[in-house]
């Protein structure tokens, strides 16, 4: 389980402020960020995941992200909005890298790329993926290891419906093991197909239960 | 559309190339007593115009300047914030190979004045065949690369058969080669060429100062052109890593083995170059050790002040060429050593704030 706590955050791109409020807590669950384009959604995913800088404190289960950015990391897994890997390696070569620094084991990464139709494709380089595999393979190492929250931003773009399935499967799964599972999507949510525990929307600044 | 490639184009070129252009210009113009350089010129360009293999190696150098213009216009023309000039294939052809050809001359403007200066020269002591034949290259070298790029815009869609297609898909490809298999596949040109340059510089300097004995000072500024020769390198594989490797800012991989895998990426990338240092210290501990240091310590600083300003396009030519001076003088003074170490603990402490600030 992954209680994630953001306090005091302020974001900005130059002096265009994006995000700002005092406290935000999420625990385990499904959590869907819902918004149109430009509300904020991807900036906050990235604060959460560590990708960009940010005034204020983001923490999981008491461990800081910036006190114990290798803690705080091991917990998470994220998956962008567009991915963008090196072009000359291929999927497998990425997939290893991830497989040896979360310490997992190939087994469950082999299912994974199975599930999403990707075998065939793993041994080929990232630079001729279309956008869709590239998502896929994005995801797939996005649910490779044991991460306590996992972030998925717009996880839903550029994946035909049979991936949209598994995708939905994997979370549905993932939440009933008690994981905590942050997703984005400008898109609805099949909420037959999964269980949406909160919604939150990005409105001035903050964010708004829905 | 010719102001808009200069403004654009042009610009960059001039930019990114700050550093290397001001060292280059130190060497041909700075490293000779003032009250001698019009004698010393002048004998220069008399020796190109009288010997053929001197005439031939000036005309190496060109071709050298201009394919470097050639692979940095071509290489960011495949950038998609350079898509719009896609919109120049509605011009007609000359037009198009008229306007490129400008653009080369005005980015190899370094390289026409000295040829402006060699025609004087030539013509004050009746060199017509060289003047002749330097000026035709160069124009034919300006209108080929014109042509190329016209080409390479017009004609996107013919599919190119590559010469040498090694096949590295079986091969395992550890984390740490990624940048190095980036830089030999996808900017193979740019590497042959700063490699060129850097042997060219490395070997030169040397040369031009071989009554020195093997003097520690030579080497360590023959080490310092190697640095700035390679800052367009450093600076692009870092593009790459913030882009295509943003992903490890969301796995748990260390500070240390991140910057360490940085600074093996660097020692791998100077191999050729510390080689050479070596064989030129004549197995001096010291000097090595105090190469070494330089070369990687120099290296590392150039890629961190990339983010020190942001990538900022003229900011960092400006630090590459202060860092130049600074170094210059650190070397005259014979405090490389300490120089070495502080610029090393300086960045370590810089990228250690970069992680833990989510900067990296």
């Amino acid at each position: 389980m992954a209680e994630v706590t953001i306090n005091n955050l302020t974001k900005k791109y130059d002096s265009y402020t994006v995000l700002e409020f005092e406290e935000w807590k999420i625990s385990n669950g499904t959590i869907w960020i819902k918004g149109g384009n430009g509300t904020g959604k991807s900036t906050l995913f990235k604060i959460i995941a560590g990708q960009i800088p940010f005034k204020g404190e983001v923490m999981i289960n008491t461990i800081s992200l910036r006190q114990k950015p290798v803690d705080y990391r091991a917990l998470i897994s994220y998956a962008e909005a567009e991915p963008q890997y090196p072009a000359l390696i291929t999927g497998n070569e990425l997939l290893d890298y991830h497989i040896r620094v979360r310490k997992s084991n190939r087994k469950t990464s082999t299912e994974l790329v199975e599930e999403f139709n990707m075998g065939d494709f793993m041994d080929n380089k990232i630079g001729g993926y279309s956008s869709g595999m590239l998502k896929k393979l994005s995801l797939i190492c996005a649910f490779t290891g044991d991460a306590e929250l996992f972030i998925l931003d717009e996880p839903l773009i550029t994946i035909d419906i049979e991936a949209a399935n598994v995708l939905y499967k994997i979370i549905q799964n993932y939440r009933n093991q008690g994981k905590t599972l942050l997703i984005s999507s400008h898109q609805e949510i099949d909420k037959n197909l999964i269980s949406i525990d909160s919604t939150f929307q990005i409105q001035d600044l903050r964010l708004v239960l829905c | 559309m010719l102001k808009l490639y200069i403004k654009t184009l042009g610009k960059e070129f001039y930019l990114q190339h700050t550093g290397l252009l001001l060292f280059i210009f130190y060497i041909v113009f700075g490293a000779v007593e003032p009250g001698q350089m019009v004698t010393y010129h002048q004998t220069l360009i008399i020796s190109i115009c009288s010997s053929p293999i001197s005439l031939s190696i000036f005309l190496l150098i060109l071709s050298i300047y201009t394919l470097k213009c050639y692979w940095f216009i071509n290489q960011k023309l495949a950038l998609p914030i350079y898509q719009f000039i896609n919109i120049s294939c509605s011009v007609n052809k000359k037009e198009q190979i008229k306007n490129w050809a400008v653009l080369y001359a005005v980015i190899g403007q370094p390289v026409l004045v000295y040829v402006a200066i060699f025609a004087c020269v030539g013509i004050i002591y009746s060199f017509y065949w060289s003047i002749l034949i330097v000026i035709t290259y160069y124009l034919m070298l300006l209108i080929g690369a014109a042509f190329f790029t016209y080409r390479s815009v017009n004609l996107r869609y013919i599919y190119r058969k590559k010469f040498v297609a090694i096949d590295l898909r079986k091969t395992n490809k550890p984390f740490w080669s990624w940048p190095l298999y980036y830089l030999l596949k996808s900017q193979t040109i740019m590497l042959i060429v700063c490699k060129i340059l850097s042997f060219i510089l490395f070997k030169g300097i040397i040369w031009m100062f071989a009554d020195a004995n093997q003097d520690l000072k030579v080497g360590l500024i023959a080490i310092l052109a190697v640095i700035i020769t390679h800052s367009v390198i450093i600076s692009t594989v870092l593009k790459h890593e913030r882009t295509q490797l943003s992903f490890l800012n969301s796995l748990p991989v260390s500070n240390g083995k991140r910057m360490l895998t940085r600074l093996f990426f660097l020692s791998c990338l100077f191999t050729p170059e510390l080689l050479f240092y070596i064989s030129y210290s004549s197995n001096s501990i010291y000097s090595i050790l105090t190469g070494l240091m330089f070369c990687i310590s120099g290296a590392f600083t150039l890629m961190m002040s990339i983010y020190f300003f942001d990538n900022d396009t003229e900011l960092n030519p400006t630090f590459v060429f202060l860092f130049f001076i600074v170094s210059m003088f650190v070397i005259l003074y014979q405090q490389i050593l300490i120089f070495s170490l502080l610029l090393l603990i300086i960045t370590t402490i810089y990228h250690h704030q970069l992680f833990f600030k989510s900067k990296l």
